[in-house]
C-alpha cells in the first residue's frame, strides 16, 4: 500500500481566537493545497481512499485536493483519532485501514506526521511543512516503509 | 408683496448660481459596481459531471436553444441599463451567481447591448452539487485584474461527511488606479430550513472574513467590496456577527464593513420575494475606507436596487415579484427571480 501523508495547508494564526479544531485555512493555504494537488497529479499519485482529521484546516485541505482528483468529498473519511495524534495513535489508524486500497491519503497535523514519517522510514524528514506531502511505500505489516518522495508545498526539499 | 416676491426670486437665483458654482468646482468620476443572481444561466449541453439535466432540451425544463437565446437577451436588457443614468458605461464591475460555466458568460458579454463594453470574465469552476458558479465580469477600462482565487467553503452533510458548495471568489485588482479587493459569494441556500442551514452560511461568511482580516491587518484602509446572494438578510447573524457588517456608519471602525442594505430591509424592501415577504439576499458590502467623502479615491455615494416595471410579474398571485425565468418547470419568459443591486461610487476629479 502507498501511504501519502499530507499536512494541512497553512491556517489562520495570530489573528484567530476560536477553538483550535475550527481553525480555517488562511489565504496562502488555499493556494498551497492546489500546488500540492498538482504535484501529486504530475506524479500520478491519486487516492483510492482519503482519510482526514476532522479539524477544519485538515479536511479543507483534503477537500481541495479531492476536487483535483475527482474524489467525492462525502467519501473522505474523517477520523477523530488523527486530530493531534502522536505516532502510536497514527499507527493504530493505519492498522484500521481496509486491505483493498492501493493508495491512501492521510491528512493530519504536526508533529504527528513528521514523527510518523521518521518512525516508518528512518530519519528522513526534519519537519513536514504545511501542505507538505510524504509518499511512503508501506510494508505489509504497516509498521515500516520506504520513503518514495517528499514535497514541501512550494519547492522540492 | 411684490417686493417680497422679487427678493425671493433673487434669492433663489443666487442659490442656484451657488450650487452651479459648487458643481463646477467639483467634478466626479463615476463607478458602477453591481451584483446579479442570473437564475440558472445554463447552456443547453448536457455535461455528465454536472447536475444540469433539467437545463437541456430534453430535460424537465425543456431548455432549448431558443429559451437560452431568449434568456440571454433578457439578461442583456437588464444589465445594459443598470447605472447608465449616471455613467454611460453602466456597470464597470459586476458579480454574478447561478451560472453554469464561463462559456455562458462569454455568450452574455457578446450580446449586442453589452459587447461594446468589452467585459472580461474571472471565473473558477466551483464544485457545487447543482453545478452553478459565481463569477466577476469587468470592463477593462475600469479594472485591471492582478490575481484571483477560489476559496473553498468546507461544509459537512448531516452524517458528518464533507460536502461542497460554491467557492467564494476573491479578485484583487486596480480599479482606476486604486487597489481594490472584490469577493463574490453565493452562500448555501435555506433548503432544509433557515435555522438548520444557517451553519453553512456562517461557514461561508467565515471564509470571506478570514481573508478580509488578513487584508485589513496589512492595510486597515484597504478598499474591499463583498457582494453576493448571501441567502441571508442584512440583519442575519452570518452578516452582522460573522462578517461583522453594520448598517450604522458611525459604528463601523477602521477595517470594518459597512452594509448599506440594512435600512432598505427594515423598510420591507428586498431583492426577492417568497411567501409574500421580501428578502434582501443580494447585498454589496464595503469596507470602511469607502465611507469618507473627503478622499482622493472612490467613495460610496449610493446603494440601489435595480427594479424596473418590465422586470416585474404584472399579474396573478405573484404580481409585483421579480419576473422569473421558470416557475417550477414552466418557462415564464422573465429575467431572474432576483433583482440586481448596485453601488454608485464617486471619485473627485482633480
Amino acid at each position: 500500500m502507498k501511504l501519502v501523508l499530507v499536512r494541512h495547508a497553512k491556517s489562520l494564526h495570530d489573528e484567530y481566537v476560536g477553538a483550535d479544531i475550527e481553525r480555517h485555512l488562511c489565504q496562502r493555504g488555499y493556494a498551497d493545497a492546489e500546488v500540492s494537488s498538482e504535484w501529486c497529479l504530475s506524479r500520478k499519485i491519486v487516492p483510492d481512499l482519503m482519510v482526514s482529521s476532522p479539524a477544519i484546516r485538515a479536511y479543507s485541505t483534503a477537500m481541495i485536493m479531492a476536487r483535483r482528483f475527482s474524489y467525492l468529498p462525502a467519501q473522505i473519511r474523517l477520523e477523530q483519532a488523527i486530530y493531534n495524534a502522536g505516532t502510536g495513535n497514527l499507527l493504530q489508524v493505519l492498522r484500521s485501514l481496509p486491505e483493498k486500497p492501493s493508495c491512501v491519503f492521510l491528512f493530519g497535523h504536526n508533529p504527528g506526521l513528521t514523527d510518523l514519517t521518521n518512525h516508518l522510514c528512518g530519519p528522513v524528514c526534519t519537519h513536514l511543512p504545511t501542505a507538505g506531502v510524504a509518499v511512503i511505500q508501506l510494508q505489509a505489516d504497516r509498521l515500516s516503509g520506504t520513503l518514495l518522495d517528499l514535497f514541501s508545498g512550494h519547492k522540492p526539499f | 408683496m411684490i417686493n417680497k416676491k422679487y427678493f425671493r426670486a433673487i434669492a433663489l437665483l443666487l442659490a442656484l448660481a451657488g450650487l452651479q458654482a459648487q458643481a463646477q468646482q467639483k467634478q466626479y468620476s463615476v463607478g458602477i459596481v453591481g451584483f446579479y443572481n442570473l437564475e440558472n444561466l445554463f447552456d443547453t449541453i448536457n455535461q455528465p459531471e454536472v447536475n444540469d439535466e433539467d437545463f437541456t432540451p430534453n430535460g424537465a425544463n425543456l431548455y432549448t436553444p431558443a429559451v437560452y437565446i431568449d434568456k440571454l437577451s433578457k439578461l442583456e436588457e437588464v444589465l445594459s441599463q443598470i447605472g447608465t443614468d449616471l455613467s454611460p458605461d453602466g456597470l464597470s464591475v459586476f458579480g454574478v451567481a447561478e451560472i453554469e460555466n464561463e462559456s455562458v458568460l462569454r455568450d452574455l458579454a457578446a450580446q449586442p447591448k453589452l459587447k461594446g463594453r468589452n467585459y472580461q470574465i474571472v471565473h473558477h469552476n466551483s464544485p457545487d452539487e447543482r453545478g452553478i458558479d459565481v463569477a466577476l465580469l469587468y470592463n477593462p477600462k475600469y479594472l485591471k485584474v492582478i490575481s484571483s482565487q477560489s476559496l473553498l467553503v468546507p461544509l459537512k452533510n448531516n452524517d458528518g461527511t464533507p460536502r461542497y458548495t460554491r467557492d467564494v471568489l476573491y479578485v484583487y485588482g486596480s480599479y482606476n488606479g486604486e487597489p481594490m479587493h472584490f469577493f463574490v459569494n453565493h452562500w448555501p441556500s435555506r433548503r432544509g430550513g433557515e435555522e438548520a442551514s444557517a451553519p453553512g452560511r456562517a461557514m461561508a461568511a467565515q471564509v470571506a472574513r478570514n481573508v478580509i482580516d488578513s487584508i485589513v491587518k496589512d492595510n486597515p484602509e484597504a478598499k474591499i467590496v463583498l457582494m453576493g446572494d448571501l441567502n441571508d438578510d442584512p440583519v442575519s447573524p452570518s452578516v452582522t456577527k460573522v462578517l461583522g457588517a453594520s448598517g450604522n456608519k458611525a459604528k463601523v471602525k477602521k477595517g470594518g464593513l459597512y452594509n448599506p442594505w440594512v435600512d432598505y430591509y427594515k423598510e420591507g424592501i428586498g431583492t426577492l420575494a417568497y411567501n409574500d415577504a421580501w428578502n434582501l439576499f443580494d447585498q454589496i458590502i464595503v469596507s470602511e475606507a469607502f465611507l469618507p467623502k473627503d478622499q482622493s479615491g472612490f467613495f460610496l455615494h449610493q446603494a440601489n436596487i435595480f427594479r424596473k416595471e418590465f422586470m416585474l410579474q404584472n399579474s396573478g398571485r405573484y404580481k409585483g415579484y421579480p419576473k422569473r425565468t421558470y416557475d417550477f418547470n414552466i418557462y415564464m419568459g422573465g429575467y431572474s427571480d432576483h433583482f440586481p443591486t448596485y453601488l454608485v461610487l464617486l471619485k473627485e476629479k482633480k
